[in-house]
């Protein structure tokens, strides 16, 4: 059913008011484009659903902000990894606001490689720099010496990237530092992998 | 089950990368440019008994 917009004389039937008013108090599209289209100068407060990716939105007077009602999957933008072949990758956000979280993993396949400082592109850029020092928690996982090192997540650039830390225990404090092709693991194989969790707050 | 998707998008620092992600999703969005990705999943290679 589209929207029906009425305006000074039209007779508003009982078939109007279910389907249009009731039904329709949280008006459907089947995407942004389409409601874009069909409301040219939206209300502040207006709550609308795009079927096409199952998001709430709501207009703030500015933007039209999604509140999503399932998680997205993205292809992250990687450094300091060399994909190869065999590799299993996840990554998934969801919005909810200005609020974002996402989720990373990544097991080296037969010919991936760990190169350097390994990061993955945001979903959403983030909105402040100082307070996304450190936005999560991530694991580094040696599959054989089963080992798991536990570490942070630091946000960094723009468009924004998420940078992996661990702990160095080397001197008298804790410190973290960067990945390496040695750091955690001396020699990075198959099914080792990395996973993190972060929560921002996007642009 | 594992979805391939690949940006076909010239300026895209993705560009022509498959990208073998786990999740149960047809559709993703690019890391890269933000455009929808439509994934194809990745067929089991059959074997005989």
């Amino acid at each position: 059913m589209p929207r029906k917009t009425f305006v000074a004389g039209t007779l508003a039937t009982a078939s109007d008011v279910n389907t249009y008013l009731m039904d329709q108090s949280v008006m459907t599209f089947a995407t942004a484009t389409a409601r874009n289209t069909a409301i040219p100068t939206p209300t502040e407060g207006m709550l609308t659903f795009q079927a096409s990716n199952d998001h709430l939105t709501i207009y703030n007077g500015t933007d039209w902000v999604p509140f999503d009602t399932t998680w997205n999957t993205y292809t992250p933008t990687l450094a300091g990894v060399t994909l190869g072949t065999g590799y299993t990758l996840s990554a998934a956000y969801a919005q909810l606001g200005k609020t974002v979280i996402v989720q990373f993993y990544f097991a080296l396949g037969a010919t991936s490689a760990i190169t350097g400082d390994v990061s993955f592109s945001l979903p959403i850029n983030h909105a402040s720099s100082n307070r996304s020092g450190q936005a999560g928690t991530c694991a580094i996982t040696d599959a054989s010496p089963a080992t798991r090192y536990p570490g942070s997540i630091l946000l960094s650039g723009t468009p924004g990237y998420a940078f992996f830390r661990v702990g160095n225990a080397a001197g008298t404090y804790l410190t973290q530092v960067a990945l390496s092709s040695s750091v955690p693991i001396a020699a990075w194989a198959v099914n080792d992998s990395l996973t993190a969790t972060i929560v921002y707050q996007g642009v | 089950m594992i979805t391939l998707f690949t940006c076909n998008e010239l300026e895209c620092p993705n560009v022509g990368i498959e990208y073998r992600m786990e999740d149960a999703n047809s559709v993703a969005m690019c890391g890269g440019c933000k455009q929808t990705l439509i994934g194809t999943i990745e067929q089991e290679a059959e074997t005989n008994e």
